[in-house]
């Protein structure tokens, strides 16, 4: 193997599960676990996934969990939803910003229930500049994006047929050239967004033009471990961490004495410091860490 | 020693010379049944390579022809399949062998899909494999199993049992006849214990041989084999 490149080390569901088995002592070494045995460690597992996910959001949202979102606004519309283009799995909004007929991005802000409230009149008419989300935490597909202001003119978006037969909507206005042609274009993806429902036939050197747009970034939910052979969406180094976790919630069921517990559970302690080393003085000398920290 | 000398030797130490050779088969089987249902030992150890059929979920272990809802010839066809030892499957076009637990149906059936899919899990029921979900395509499975031995049909033969563990199969074949001709119970303990004596060397053997602690021995005992080879710790 060569070093100083990528790693090519994966780790897969069962195997995180079976070596919480061994560490808990549920299955000999050299000897394969059953299902029987395997079944409330993937339960736990998932459930710690869960966990994790609910917790890494706000400012200590997993940013290898990222996807964006574009809503094509529509005259006097205040409420969007996955049919105009809102994900359907945003979890916790990265950024938000709104763009105008010209192509310029301008920041909004993301704001609360309350600050929502707040706002008067609703229907208020203008470039976006603020955006609530509706939550609903058990269907996320099932959630709304409020806007405030709404433009008073939208203008058109373009919308073409890829080169896979898909249609494309023009996110970014442009005159086309073989580099901006969806998909095979390399820069394709500044310009366009799947979506549509009657693309034209894509025609080089053409005025393409986007329509108004609020650009989105966002946090999806982790991935569940749905297969014996799915690998963690969790960056590789969370291997012993994961494994630790399932040990102390499968230990119980496996007889584990009360003092072995506590030693999985410093385990998994030393496995998240490693794995978050800001959370950790960075000096021996005594100090006020929340001075720092 | 050759299957013939066994049976002669059983027939002197029973002190039964006109023992039907009926029975004496009966006393020899018997025994190395005795043998093998306390254990599992390097010579039953098997393995099958197989390929899955996609919308084919049950396959007979021990005949050619598939499970019971199915006709095609697909099964293992493991005639003297005793036990599993591991399962592992990979994906059609892939390189890397995963584990495939075996468990119950109770364990899995409410966690996994009823479509057709790569099986995460299998059951034995009886003289079938089930794989679940049904495969959705010709994964290639690798079946480590346990096979029962039989004694050799002609006098002459010999195998593994006969050649190396000739005492252990004299004893239990000779504690079946003593049980068999007295018909007590309790008759024939000292052919018991002689014959227990040899089960655990024929075990402890076993784990030392492959490597992978089968019999029931303690956990320390089976990392101290296994960091003896420099496998797993």
């Amino acid at each position: 193997m060569a070093t100083g490149t990528t790693a090519n080390f994966t780790i897969k569901r069962n195997t995180i599960v079976e070596q919480a088995l061994r560490a808990v002592r549920a299955v000999k070494p050299g000897v394969q676990p059953d299902f029987n045995q395997m079944r409330d460690g993937v339960l736990a597992l998932n459930e710690i996934l869960r966990e994790e996910d609910q917790d890494q959001t706000g400012q200590k949202r997993s940013l290898w969990a990222l996807s964006d979102a574009h809503i094509f606004l529509a005259v006097g519309q205040y409420r969007y939803t996955t049919t105009e283009g809102l994900g359907s799995n945003v979890q916790d909004i990265v950024s938000l910003s709104f763009r105008d007929l010209g192509g310029a991005d301008n920041p909004m802000d993301y704001i609360s229930t309350l600050q929502y409230e707040a706002l008067s009149p609703k229907n208020e008419v203008g470039d976006p500049t603020k955006l609530y989300l509706e939550p609903n935490h058990l269907s996320l597909s099932s959630q709304a994006a409020l806007v405030w202001p709404v433009p008073s003119s939208i203008g058109t978006t373009s919308e073409v047929t890829g080169t896979d037969a898909l249609n494309y909507s023009c996110i970014l206005k442009h005159t086309s050239i073989a580099l901006t042609r969806p998909i095979t274009g390399a820069a394709y993806r500044n310009f366009w967004t799947q979506t549509g429902s009657a693309g034209s036939t894509w025609v080089t050197d053409t005025d393409y033009t986007n329509g108004a747009i609020i650009r989105m970034k966002y946090k999806r939910p982790l991935f569940d471990f749905d297969l014996a052979d799915d690998d963690p969406d969790l960056p590789l180094g969370w291997g012993n961490y994961l494994k630790w976790r399932v040990a102390v919630e499968i230990g119980p069921s496996f007889k584990m004495k009360p003092e072995e517990l506590m030693w999985f559970e410093r385990q998994v302690e030393k496995a998240a410091i490693k794995l978050f080393p800001n959370t950790r003085a960075k000096t021996t000398d005594f100090h006020n860490k929340g001075m720092f920290f | 020693m050759i299957y013939s000398a066994l049976r002669d030797l059983v027939r002197t130490k029973l002190g039964q010379p006109d023992l039907d050779p009926t029975e004496l088969d009966l006393f020899c089987d018997g025994g190395r049944h005795e043998l093998e249902s306390r254990g599992q030992y390097y010579f039953n150890a098997g393995l099958k390579d197989h390929t899955l059929v996609s919308g084919e979920g049950n396959y007979s272990l021990t005949s050619t022809p598939s499970g019971p809802n199915a006709s095609a010839a697909n099964g293992f066809n493991l005639t003297s399949y005793k036990e599993h030892r591991s399962l592992f499957i990979r994906d059609v076009a892939g390189t890397a062998w995963l584990g495939l637990p075996i468990g119950s149906w109770q364990s899995g059936l409410d966690m996994l899909p009823t479509t057709s899919a790569k099986p995460q899990m299998a059951v034995v029921e009886n003289e079938t494999l089930w794989f679940v979900p049904t495969p959705n395509a010709a994964y290639p499975v690798k079946l480590l199993h346990w096979n029962w031995s039989a004694n050799p049909a002609a006098g002459t033969s010999t195998d593994e049992i006969l050649t190396r563990w000739y005492m252990a199969l004299l004893y239990a074949a000779c504690w079946v006849g003593r049980k068999y001709i007295t018909q007590d119970p309790n008759a024939g303990k000292d052919f018991e214990e002689l014959m227990l004596e040899q089960v655990e060397l024929m075990k402890e053997f076993t784990n030392r041989r492959m490597r992978e602690p089968v019999n029931k021995i303690s956990t320390s005992e089976a990392a101290t084999i296994l960091q003896a080879s420099g496998g797993e710790k």
